[in-house]
């Protein structure tokens, strides 16, 4: 059983993953920090509802089938997104299919550590990327202009319900907690609780920070990024290119657990049939409808398959620790 | 099995590395320290200014002090299209992440810098710190000046104006504040070249040949330019720019006149904190911006000056500063302390409302200011 800072951290890791490719829905940053706040709220209250509910021992094959779906999109997306912002940063620098499968590859060897050897790389990650950030506010610390930081802009609450519905479709670690980590936590209510409080302190300060340094600049472009690009310190004169390292160890840890749970869920199928568990299907199934909300860029997926079908053939062929299923 | 998977991994990352194009090694790039856009007929000559990484100076030791840097220059309708081309006069693509400075000669205006600067802004290598300055005349003249004291051009520029700014002499921009202004118009220091005559020659040496002059050269910050939109640039003095600094806590200390008596004396007088308070009432918004500074109590403020009065002088001397850089703001219709940014954040109607006009804004804001000077 790991602890419930271990499970928050490896939730924590599916955020840092997404807040340097954060891109506001319009001209209102401050519709983003109040839209990431309510998706937080419900996403909290859901998991607490849902953690809080009696669970069978082994959840069934349609409901191993749903989550397995469900896991192959979200590690898609995320393969997805971490190309296409590593394409944004180094245009025509990196090619996107070895890109693809390298990170894929590598997602795969750190998901052979198991969920708890996972989650503590991931907490040696998630500290090793707060201490990068809070270095990367003191070198913009001189830029600051609380002037800049401005809560009415005129069409904000359509912002609002756009980045709120934007915030709540990114959060595959949901499902992610409510089914696999919930095993395997000693309080999956306390870690749901740290996690959360930590993901809307976290992206609040850094689109806060983003808006007071960057002003109007933090609606074009990746704002984290450019802030990171423009940080500059006594020993590190910029920090995009730890950005870049720490969002991508923190998307490989996140990789991981996706394909840790996408493993589960195919030795679950290849079970015995059992009576289906409802429960895990509807989660499942909820989710996989709110993650169809989300941008699915089409390029990169036909190099994004083949990655997925290496890395779950890799992860699948090692023996898993333990048969808890979903 | 995990040799099986580093083995795959590695094998996957060589593929990835020989997948790649357009990767261009760091010896095939040129260095840029500082770009210099000057205007010509209806477009722009770009002057850039490339480090020479053969050593510090010349390949011999006979003369160390030469500078390591060349420049070299194009001209075409848009400011990328002169950058294009002075990769091709250097052979070597261009790498501008290190760019320390920009400079913009006479004619050249950052009133709209998404423009202006798109090439800088749309790669992901430049600097968003990278400083602005205006240069009186040609900014190719002032990047190609040989500096007597033979450091790296850019890197004197860049101290010569971050001395200036912290002195209260000059207002500092980078590329991302000109971006930002909003309401308040891009304010760039002013450089100048100067020449010092070098001591006269000797007899021998005038006898032996025509006469040479030779004049070492300085970079000077004379003030700044403000460049508000649609209208002409105008000069900032040095009083001007102080003020203007201090309101908006980017000047750390200034030397204000301090008479003792019939004998003119100064004090350093160090910037402690601005604090802006803002109503609105009636329509109409008072900003309230008080400046608190600090003397430090040294042997020459107990000798020469008595503390009541030196605070007394010291306030009166920077309300003179803050009202004429004011009177300038009003009769130029230029935000020059930002209000709009104030209003922005804090009564959005009223700005949605003033449109983006200036001269609207500044007609419904009021501004009072008060000056605290405490010896401590």
């Amino acid at each position: 059983m790991q602890s419930e800072y271990q499970t928050a951290g490896l939730m924590l890791c599916f955020t840092l993953s997404r807040l340097p490719v954060f891109k506001a829905e319009g001209d209102s940053m401050s519709a983003a920090i109040f839209g990431e706040l309510a998706a937080c709220a419900i996403l909290f209250g859901l998991s607490v509802l849902l953690c809080k509910l009696p669970r069978r021992e082994r959840g069934g094959r349609i409901a191993a089938a749903v989550c397995a779906v469900y896991y192959t999109a979200a590690l898609s997306l995320l393969l997805c997104e971490t190309v296409r912002s590593t394409q944004y940063s180094f245009p025509g620098f990196y090619s996107t299919a070895p890109m693809v499968i390298s990170l894929a590859a590598a997602a795969a060897y750190c998901a052979s550590m198991g969920p708890e050897g996972c989650s503590r790389a991931a907490c040696a990650a998630v500290v090793m990327t707060l201490i990068a950030f809070v270095l990367m506010i003191a070198g913009v610390a001189g830029g600051f202009d609380g002037e800049r930081i401005e809560f009415a802009d005129a069409d904000r609450f359509e912002q609002f319900g756009r980045e709120l519905w934007k915030s709540l479709s990114r959060s595959c670690e949901l499902p992610l907690l409510v089914t696999l980590m919930r095993r395997r936590s000693k309080s999956p209510v306390k870690a749901s609780a740290m996690y959360f409080f930590a993901r809307a302190a976290l992206s609040g300060t850094a689109f806060l920070i983003c808006m007071a340094v960057l002003g109007d600049h933090s609606r074009t472009g990746q704002p984290l990024f450019s802030l990171a690009a423009y940080a500059k310190t006594a020993l590190i004169e910029r920090f995009d290119a730890l950005v870049i390292l720490f969002r991508t160890l923190c998307m490989l840890i996140s990789a991981a657990a996706l394909l840790t749970g996408l493993r589960i869920c195919l030795s679950e199928i290849r079970e015995k049939a059992e009576r289906a568990m409802p429960l895990g299907a509807a989660v499942s199934a909820l989710s996989a409808l709110i993650l169809l909300g989300a941008d699915l860029s089409p390029l990169p997926l036909w190099s994004t398959g083949a990655g997925i079908a290496l890395a779950a053939g890799i992860s699948a062929a090692r023996k898993g620790r333990g048969s808890s299923g979903i | 099995m995990s040799r099986i998977w580093f083995f795959l991994i590695t094998l996957t990352l060589l593929f990835a590395a020989f997948g790649s194009r357009d990767t261009i090694a760091s010896l095939d790039r040129a260095m840029i320290h500082a770009v210099g856009i000057d205007r010509e007929n209806e477009g722009y000559r770009v002057t850039l200014q490339v480090f020479r990484p053969d050593g510090t100076g010349s390949e011999t030791q006979l003369d160390p002090a030469k500078a390591n840097v060349y420049t070299v220059d194009a001209a075409a309708p848009s400011v990328e299209q002169a950058i294009v081309l002075c990769e091709d006069k250097l052979g070597e693509y261009v790498f501008i992440g290190h760019c320390q400075v920009m400079l913009l000669g006479e004619g050249v205006s950052p009133e709209e810098p998404e423009r202006l600067f798109a090439y800088f802004l749309r790669s992901k290598e430049s600097y968003l710190g990278v400083r602005l300055a205006a240069a009186e005349g040609k900014a190719s003249e002032l990047l190609s000046a040989e500096l007597s004291e033979g450091t790296v051009a850019a890197q004197n520029i860049l101290n010569v104006i971050k001395r200036s700014a912290e002195n209260g002499a000059t207002v500092e921009c980078d590329l991302l504040s000109a971006v930002n202004c909003g309401s308040c118009p891009p304010i760039l220091p002013l450089l100048k070249k100067t020449g010092a005559p070098k001591e006269e020659q000797s007899s021998d040496e005038k006898s032996s040949g025509p006469e040479k002059s030779s004049v070492s050269q300085l970079i000077s910050v004379e003030g700044a330019v403000a460049f508000p939109k649609g209208k002409e640039p105008f000069r900032l003095g040095r009083g001007e720019c102080a003020a203007i600094s201090l309101v908006k806590g980017k000047a750390e200390r200034l030397m204000l006149p301090a008479e003792d008596g019939e004998k003119p004396s100064a004090v350093s007088v160090e910037f402690s904190s601005c604090r802006t308070d803002a109503r609105e009432s009636g329509g109409v918004i008072t900003v309230s911006k008080r400046l608190e500074t600090v003397i430090r109590r040294d042997h020459t403020v107990d000798v020469l000056f008595r503390g009541e009065e030196l605070e007394q002088r010291c306030q009166e001397e920077l309300i003179a500063l803050i009202s004429s850089a004011e009177r300038l703001s009003r009769e130029k219709g230029c935000d020059l302390f930002g209000i709009g940014t104030t209003v922005r954040s804090r009564f959005p109607e009223v700005w949605r409302s003033c449109g983006g006009d200036t001269e609207e804004l500044l007609r419904r804001c009021v501004l009072s200011f008060e000056a605290v000077c405490r010896v401590k």
